[in-house]
């Protein structure tokens, strides 16, 4: 999961918010499922929560790191007074996989495609190195004539295999996945505790592939005295995966004329570069974690109205990563191991002063200072080996005969913040509040490294005047609250620990240690600025029924951080600089609706709008474009004035090449020696794409690419409907976005070079070489491939506008009446379905996720790579509340 | 009482704060990580800093195989190098990547500043003077040397003209942001900076011990070899810069050396490659040279 909030402000780093848990700031801002995610390892039934702090004065607190938001999570905390309340709950989920009638070739259909597409690769560009393997090039040669067809080609006997594996049915399944939670609450008069336990047990859609995790927490608070407070939140997890998402790429790689074994039963290895999924399950590729999180907070009334909180917490993961490849793997001829591990700890300590009363029933003052430190210490070693005697059992280090890499490196970085607040309220009508921070960081060299950033917000509850106050307007508005907030500003540390300075490191010569200049440290870098104006209303329509609120933002960020070009002649290509300035605007709705009121029935609706746009104000330094994801591989270029996420690339013409003359009539001309000068390329005929030719000069060249379309939403948001009746809560939640196109890059690789890859029916069983080039979707496609039909166009781009029922939730509470005088005293059922449906006209596994997301800046943000299907789960749980 | 009690509060309180607000957590030092004010600090790291050097030089070909090619295709006899062939590389279109060795040669300079810079800082607790001004020879002769790489395969070097504008970019400062945009030196403006330090090299450099590292003969044979690129294409300054040349070649041929002799099969020395007594400077490719042979 990854969350972006109002936009994309940086061109480096993630765009995430910053996650707070029980005051904590994570180091994780995404919920990836790699055992080194701590975020991960968030036991969702502990959670009491969740707000999300979106305007530059809410965030300041938080300063540089909530420049993209602030995710607040709180657990759950005991009540004083009441008798430990403990609660069971478990879930039983079935996954399906979706892959959107995405289907490999079987083997027939397989070798009908090779065949053909051999044949037209060698007609238009002679034997390449796959269809020399298919075609039989000697037989063809004795033909020795040069009025030949494509029935003059024959496939080399053995050419194929002669299996019919069917690879993905083998290797994939619907897992059935299991959850148990246990919590117990409660307190005394002086103290409060939660304790829960939660084991996790998943099962992959790759078989063999899990994870299983097991967190505990305990949330404790006592007050020792009136003016004393004492707190601890301590939550562990260690959890224990096997990744076999690569098998996806495997399966991929592999066609379905391979047999899977040997006539004696052993795994059959096709070729160096190609690797049996048998082997790929054989294969070890496990991850350990322990996570442990620690938080002691000590509250203080020094005197009536003043009050002081010192925190410490400490974040501390390991993960371990093992992987053992037995020779049958990709390019793997001696078995392989490797092990690395990685450790970070986080430590933040907090200090705050709080000051808040109210002056004359009017005056409601708070005050705030505080002083903060965080520091982040992570380290990681590797070590690799290879050649074993056994690879099944006698596999451990020790009994490798070759070392191939050692590493260890260690990094740190630390945050120092001084902050003061003043919010002030006259009222119950004004409010006026401000903030002052100043951030340092270790990331920046001498005389750089602190920033001072200031915000202020207003707001003003029109409802609390007295013009308001009269019943015929009490009746229509019964809320209503504008805000703004100006010239908040927050900065950014998106960089390198040590980039400001100009390392050395270690390279040996001639059995001597050698030393030289490994980077050029740029002492100028500086913190990113973000300034953000905000302007909004909160409201409450018809006795609240309907609510919600409606702003507008701006958001300029400068000094940003990214490479800049530098002279070669420096010894270094790039540096990382501050170089560019953004805006980004946007608009932000949402409302809810009680269509129903009554006490047993309540209907309620609700829904949320967001739109955002970000444009490149300016660049500084060396660059004169922005180029994503890099100079060698362009999808996006960035001018000055250009707008984020706009696609550049070629035009095509909406339909291939349908004949000869097709080809012949778009060529350039013929050269005085009689020569035909091709429009692209040599090889152009039927079943190509044909490109548009922007400025008119005869050839496809990089000037003819234009602006193709953005992978930005024009809108995205999501609605729902809440029904309850009684003891019965359904709850529907729906996403959308739409005006937005992603790359779908698979089709793209194969069109490119095919290679030893299995194709879908969908795509190269669509393409020109099976069917006439009017009712075919894709151009030609080989295994050695032919002509220029994978320049990135707009061809591979698709419109990725969906909507989706996302979540179908049913929870049913059994009539209190039932447990009368027992311990039970309260039974939850409930049914989950995730991802009912989706509609879309998006070709690809799905229009989201794919191995990337809105987030990134750069193209990553519309890259679809297919890295997994998209699934739908169905999950039934139980609740038991014991008292 | 209940005010001594609030004043020892507020006491610890500042206390807590005070003691931490300590400003230097922010100054961190990398690990395993040198930097270049403290990298090179005795007689032991600045040999490693002229050690390192050497394999931008031996590991890949910018200096050996591929500039060759590159050469001869500039000059016609091959078409190796399409861009050199047809004499169209520039900046911006420099197919097939003739950029990576201008990176290549630019990356050995840097690391040769790095070197020269900071060997030139240490003091006389630090390093004797004798084996200072050695080592900053030898980073010099290997800075003359990847100049005139640059030189050969990026400028007009064979122009008799010297205020021709196409010399070199010449760096003689370890690379920082200050410093990153250089003019052009014109062609006599270029061969004096290369000469400047083969001649500090002659002057400065031990006699040959190893193959594997530059000696004062290798620097003046291969300031024979430039003078030959200078003279030898200029017909109106007469024969002096040939005469010095052969005086060059001279003196390291009638020098005796240990290890240095010319050998009389020039088969055998193909066969020998880098273990060979006629090579004064070779490419050495085994264990630390960067492969696996």
């Amino acid at each position: 999961m990854s969350v972006i909030i109002r936009g994309a402000s940086s061109l480096s780093g993630d765009n995430q918010p910053l996650w707070v848990i029980d005051g904590i700031v994570q180091a994780s801002s995404t919920t990836s499922g790699n055992v080194e995610n701590t975020l991960y390892n968030l036991n969702l039934h502990d959670v009491q929560s969740i707000d999300i702090l979106k305007d530059a004065s809410a965030t300041a607190v938080y300063g540089s790191r909530a420049a993209h938001g602030v995710v607040i999570v709180t657990t759950k905390r005991g009540k004083p007074n009441t008798k430990p309340q403990f609660e069971f709950s478990t879930t039983a989920s079935y996954v399906k996989t979706n892959y959107n009638s995405f289907d490999y070739f079987d083997a027939p259909e397989y070798i009908n495609f090779i065949t053909a597409s051999s044949k037209d690769h060698i007609l238009s560009d002679g034997f390449g190195y796959f269809s020399g393997e298919i075609i039989d090039e000697q037989a063809f040669w004795n033909l020795n004539t040069s009025e030949y067809d494509e029935s003059d080609l024959q496939v080399i006997p053995g050419a194929f295999g002669t299996g019919n594996t069917p690879w993905q049915d083998i290797i994939t399944q619907n897992p059935l996945n299991l959850d148990y939670n246990f919590s117990v609450r409660g307190g005394s008069e002086r103290s409060t505790y939660f304790v829960s336990f939660n084991h996790q047990d998943t099962e992959g859609s790759i078989i063999t592939g899990y994870s299983k995790r097991y967190t505990g927490r305990i949330n404790f608070e006592t007050s020792i005295n009136d003016n004393l407070k004492f707190g601890v939140n301590l939550t562990g997890s260690t959890r224990k995966t096997s990744d076999k998402d690569g098998l996806l790429t495997t399966l991929r790689q592999i066609s379905p004329d391979n047999e899977a074994f040997n006539d004696d039963g052993s795994i059959y290895t096709p070729g160096t570069f190609i690797e049996n999924p048998y082997t790929s399950l054989l294969n070890t590729n496990s991850g350990k974690g322990i996570n442990f999180s620690g938080t002691a907070f000590l509250e203080l009334k020094l005197i009536n109205n003043l009050k002081f909180r010192t925190s410490f917490s400490n974040n501390y993961s390991n993960s371990e990563r093992l992987r053992f490849n037995r020779p049958g793997t990709y390019n793997t001829a001696v078995g392989e191991r490797y092990w690395s591990d990685s450790k970070s700890s986080r430590s933040a300590f907090e200090n705050t002063l709080t000051y808040a009363t109210v002056l004359n029933r009017k005056h409601d003052i708070k005050v705030l200072a505080g002083y903060t430190l965080e520091e982040n210490v992570s380290d990681f070693h590797v070590i690799e080996a290879s050649d074993f005697a056994d690879n099944d059992i006698l596999n451990n280090f020790g009994s490798h005969v070759t070392v191939d890499d050692i590493y260890e490196s260690k990094t740190q970085n630390a945050l120092l913040s001084q902050f003061a607040r003043v919010h002030y309220k006259f009222d119950d009508r004004y409010i006026v509040s401000g903030t002052v921070r100043r951030d340092g960081s270790s990331r920046f060299g001498e005389g750089k490294q602190y920033g001072i950033f200031p915000s202020a917000a207003a707001a003003w509850l029109v409802t609390g005047e007295k013009f308001m106050q009269s019943e015929n307007i009490k009746k229509y508005v019964t809320y209503l609250k504008l805000r703004t907030s100006l010239g908040g500003l927050t900065g950014s540390q998106n960089l390198g620990d040590f980039d400001y300075i100009t390392a050395v490191a270690a390279d040996p010569y001639n059995e001597s240690p050698g030393l030289y200049p490994a980077s050029l440290g740029n002492p100028d870098l500086q913190w990113e600025e973000t300034k953000m104006f905000d302007l909004g209303v909160d409201f409450g329509l018809f006795n609240d029924r309907v609510s919600g609120s409606f702003g507008i933002y701006n958001k300029t960020s400068d000094k940003l951080i990214y490479d800049d070009d530098v002279p070669w002649s420096s010894g270094e290509r790039d540096i990382t600089a501050n170089v560019a300035s953004l805006e980004a605007k946007g608009i932000e709705f949402s409302i809810k609706y009680d269509i129903l009121r009554a006490n047993s029935h309540r209907l309620t609706f609700d829904f949320n709008f967001s739109k955002n746009t970000s444009e490149l104000l300016k660049i500084n330094n060396f660059q004169e474009q922005l180029i994503f994801p890099g100079t060698s591989n362009q999808r996006m270029v960035l001018n000055v004035g250009d707008e984020l996420g706009d696609w550049f690339g070629y035009q095509t013409a909406g339909r291939f090449y349908v004949s000869a003359e097709d080809a012949y009539a778009m060529r350039n001309n013929t050269s005085s020696s009689g020569s035909i000068e091709p429009f692209l390329d040599s090889t152009e005929t039927v079943g190509d794409m044909i490109y548009i030719d922007q400025n008119g000069d005869g050839e496809i060249t990089d000037e003819d690419r234009v602006n193709i379309g953005s992978s930005v939403p024009k809108g995205y948001g999501g609605f729902g409907l809440t029904y309850t009746y009684k003891g019965f809560r359904l709850n529907t939640t729906f996403t959308y976005a739409y005006g937005h196109k992603r790359y779908w890059m698979l089709p793209n690789e194969d069109v490119d070079r095919l290679a030893y890859r299995n194709s879908s029916t969908l795509i190269a069983g669509t393409s020109t070489i099976l069917n006439s080039p009017y009712d075919a979707n894709y151009p030609r496609i080989t295994q050695d491939g032919i002509g220029e039909n994978s320049l990135f166009s707009d061809f591979y781009l698709h419109n990725a506008s969906y909507l989706r029922l996302n979540a179908l939730n049913l929870t049913y509470q059994l009539p209190r009446e039932i447990f009368k005088n027992s311990t039970l005293n309260g039974v939850e059922l409930n049914f989950k379905a995730t991802n009912l449906f989706t509609i879309t006209k998006y070709p690809g596994f799905s229009p989201d996720g794919g191995g990337s997301n809105f987030t990134d800046v750069d193209s990553g943000a519309g890259d679809d790579r297919s890295t997994y299907p998209a699934a739908r789960v169905f999950s039934l749980g139980v609740k038991l509340k014991l008292n | 009482m209940k005010n001594m009690k609030k004043l020892f509060y507020i006491a610890m309180t500042t206390l807590i704060v005070g003691v931490s607000s300590c400003t230097d957590s922010l100054d961190l030092i990398p690990d395993y990580e040198l930097n270049e004010k403290n990298a090179v600090t005795d007689e032991i790291s600045a040999r490693a800093a002229v050690n390192g050097i050497y394999p931008f030089i031996t590991q890949g070909s910018n200096f050996s195989g591929t500039v060759y090619g590159q050469l001869a295709s500039k000059s016609g006899f091959v078409d190796w190098s399409s861009g050199d062939y047809d004499m169209t590389t520039t900046q911006s279109n420099n197919t097939p990547s003739v950029e990576y060795m201008w990176l290549g040669y630019y990356e050995t300079i840097n690391a040769a500043n790095f070197a020269i810079d900071a060997i030139s800082k240490l003091n006389a607790t630090q390093i004797s003077e004798e084996e200072q001004i050695a080592l900053i020879a030898e980073a010099r002769m290997l800075r003359g040397f990847s100049h005139a790489y640059a030189f050969w395969l990026f400028g007009h070097w064979w122009n008799a003209d010297d205020s021709d504008v196409d010399g070199i970019l010449y760096r003689d400062e370890l690379a920082s942001v200050s410093n990153l945009q250089i003019a052009r030196l014109t062609v006599g403006e270029s061969y004096e900076k290369i000469f400047e330090d083969l001649d500090y090299a002659i002057e400065n450099l031990p006699n040959f011990t190893t193959n594997r590292k530059v000696s004062k003969e290798y620097a003046k044979a291969f300031k024979a070899k430039m003078l030959l690129y200078r003279y030898g294409f200029d017909n109106a300054t007469g024969n002096e810069g040939l005469v010095e040349a052969l005086g060059l070649v001279n003196e390291v041929l009638n020098t005796s050396v240990s290890g240095f002799s010319m050998q009389g099969d020039l088969a055998q020395v193909y066969e020998d490659s880098w273990d060979s007594q006629e090579n004064l400077f070779s490419g050495y490719l085994e264990g630390d040279g960067g492969y696996e042979l």
